[in-house]
């Protein structure tokens, strides 16, 4: 166990290493970098000297080693738009992302498991057929009509929750309503098809025949099997849920990563897409190391070979 | 001697297990009747198909729903009728009274837990546990000879061989002590010697009062095992006595043919017999004797009419022509 645990951490840092020269190559290999940071009308001199302070003018190797050091003491440079250090900017917004994600998650596997859970256990069943129902609504509503609808709904007209904002868990409700609506119907449909596979098995029969109760049978035998591919499309769901809620984020008010990014991306800002690409992707390796051990955990099978 | 005693522990009258598909009506087990008391072990044989696996399921009330329904019969175990009792009734019979071995032990053990649960896991539901879980389970494990037991318990069947993984499957069936026990052709998946193993592990656990219906392809098994055989053909019984009586003087040409069919030995693996003509369709069985089809002697009364069960000394078959202690029938 301890063995899988080291094996996968040196993976993860493998992989960030990686991480690390691809957003430093993307930032070199796109053009010169100095052509966004200077302003258009600056003079030769002006560039060159702007050159040297980024250390620009040295050749690559010495500039990703210069880089590295700067990513290690925390350095990732300084926003163009904000005039401050980048890394900050983004990890100021990384909280209410987490939070609106985590939200979003706990909606969506809560609803989805146990829809997908129910219809599988009774194919063709009420809660099926709901259920399937439920699915092709949460695919084909966009997102923004959505959002829009729980405002109208709940927060101008029952004024049951705030519609901006981030300060109180009832700021949470309707954004994270919004965000996990769409991932709901995948977490139904992989529960279900996931539990229908297990349900077959022999070691399934011989629960029934030990004299288990159904509930247990399921909840126990069941869905323990079914839960790798539920743990890995949730994982998938939370990173996307994290970096990809900017339609929710402009909608509700809700200042997280998505919003910063774009504007970033929008504003030319490229020390600050940079920062939060790499915070993004070190969000991703480490909900993969988290997956993973949960991996070893749900399946002996995995961690022992 | 009282009444309650002298009967049989398990008596089944005329069940009738049907699968209602799309395609049609498939008569699963058709108009069974048979018993197996205490300490006996009765051999279930007959073709893939046969309805042998549903014998057991519907002894359980576990006929795979929703196509599959018990639609008549009984099920006495110990004077009480299964097939009347609640379904929550039914799982307190499962695991404690009766129990049930699979075929295939790969499959049959849960892959995420680890041996000791699923062994501890009937001793914890039906509450048999007096004093210490562990210990019973150690006490299981061992008495289906696996050694280590102590330390194995913490391992995932993974971990386990074939052979072994079939013991622990026992070692669930027997862990709650039941009366009876079914076994759904537990060596077929289990290589030679390894399934003479497992045959000496049964012969020991009938020691004492468990009665064991054994469903096998393997004649040869029969032989060695069972005190008494039942032939199963197409949802129905065909001949059952002892396993002395049918083997040497069978009344069935069914069960003649299976038995000249059984290769010699030392051929590579006794099972899988083959016989002639084609196995019926199970949605629209033959009329007449269902076995008319590919019987060698089969006239117009057989095609016209179902034979009913006679009996002659202690073996009951289902035959017009019954043959008189011939072996083989001549095609
Ligand atoms: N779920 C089901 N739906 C429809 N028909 C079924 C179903 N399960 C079994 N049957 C049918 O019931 C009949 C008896 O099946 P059963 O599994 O009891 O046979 P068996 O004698 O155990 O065969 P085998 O030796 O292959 O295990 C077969 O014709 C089969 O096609
Ligand atoms: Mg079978």
């Amino acid at each position: 166990m301890i063995r899988y645990i080291l094996q996968r951490l040196g993976q993860s840092i493998i992989t960030v290493w990686g991480i690390s020269i691809v957003v430093f190559m993307l930032a070199r290999l796109s053009g010169d970098p100095l052509l966004l940071l200077v302003p258009p009308e600056a003079t030769k001199a002006e560039v060159e000297q702007i050159r040297r302070a980024y250390s620009l003018d040295k050749p690559l190797p010495q500039q990703y080693l210069t880089y590295v050091r700067g990513v290690l003491r925390g350095d990732f440079g300084t926003s163009l738009r904000f005039n401050e250090p980048a890394l900050p900017l983004v990890l100021k917004r990384l909280p209410a992302s987490l939070r609106l994600a985590s939200a979003a998650m706990v909606i969506s596997a809560g609803i989805g498991i146990t829809v997908g859970v129910l219809s599988a256990a009774r194919p063709g069943g009420w809660v099926d057929r709901f259920g399937k129902a439920f699915a092709m609504l949460g695919q084909s509503v966009p997102v923004f009509w959505l959002g829009i609808i729980l405002i109208l709904v709940f927060g101008v007209r029952l004024r049951w929750f705030p519609t901006s904002g981030s300060e109180t868990w009832r700021h949470l409700v309707l954004p994270a309503a919004a965000l996990g609506w769409y991932s709901t119907a995948a977490m139904t449909r992989i529960t279900r098809s996931a539990m229908l596979d297990v349900l077959d098995a022999d070691y399934i029969r011989l629960a029934h025949i030990k004299g288990l109760h159904p509930f247990k049978v399921i909840t126990k035998h069941a869905l323990r099997n079914a839960s790798i591919p539920i743990v890995t499309l949730a994982s998938l769901q939370f990173i996307a849920l994290i970096n990809g809620a900017v339609v929710t984020e402009t909608i509700f008010a809700w200042p997280g990563m998505g919003r910063l990014m774009v504007d970033a991306v929008f504003a030319r800002d490229f020390p600050l897409v940079q920062t939060a690409v790499f915070v993004a992707s070190i969000l991703f390796v480490a909900t993969n190391f988290a997956v993973d051990l949960l991996y070893g955990y749900l399946n002996p099978r995995i961690a022992y070979t | 001697m009282t009444a309650a005693e002298r009967a049989p522990l398990l008596q089944v009258r005329d069940l009738r297990t049907y699968f209602y598909t799309r395609a049609g009506v498939v008569k699963a087990v058709d108009g069974v009747d048979f018993a197996v008391q205490r300490g006996e072990i009765v051999g279930l044989v007959g073709e893939s198909g046969s309805g042998k696996s549903n014998v057991c399921l519907s002894i359980l009330n576990l006929v795979p729903k929703p196509a599959g329904r018990i639609v008549s019969g009984e099920i006495v175990l110990e004077g009480t009728n299964l097939l009347g009792l609640s379904e929550r009734a039914m799982r307190t019979v499962r695991g404690r009274d009766v129990a049930m071995i699979l075929q295939d032990p790969l499959s049959s053990l849960n892959p995420v837990f680890t041996v000791g649960d699923q062994v501890g896991e009937a001793l914890r539901v039906h509450g048999r546990v007096s004093g210490d879980l562990r210990e019973r389970v150690i006490g299981a494990l061992q008495k289906v000879h696996i050694p280590g037991a102590s330390t194995r318990l913490r391992d995932y069947p993974h971990q386990f061989s074939g052979g072994m993984r079939q013991r622990v499957m026992a070692a669930i069936a027997i862990s709650c002590a039941p009366k009876l026990l079914l076994a759904d052709e537990p060596t077929t998946a289990l290589d030679v010697t390894i399934q003479a193993q497992f045959l000496q592990l049964m012969r020991e656990l009938r020691e004492g009062d468990l009665g064991i219906l054994y469903v096998t392809h393997d004649l040869g098994v029969v032989a060695q095992l069972c005190d008494r055989v039942l032939v199963m053909y197409a949802g129905q019984i065909v001949e059952s006595g002892t396993v002395e009586q049918v083997f040497h003087a069978p009344r069935h040409p069914y069960t003649a043919a299976l038995i000249s069919s059984v290769p010699v030995l030392g051929a590579k693996r006794r099972r899988l017999y083959q016989i002639e003509g084609q196995p019926p369709n199970p949605l629209a069985p033959p009329a007449g004797c269902r076995f008319h089809p590919r019987c060698p002697q089969a006239d117009d009364q057989c095609r016209a009419a179902m034979p009913e069960p006679a009996t002659d000394g202690n073996v009951t078959y289902r035959c017009w022509h019954p043959l008189n202690g011939r072996l083989s029938v001549t095609p």
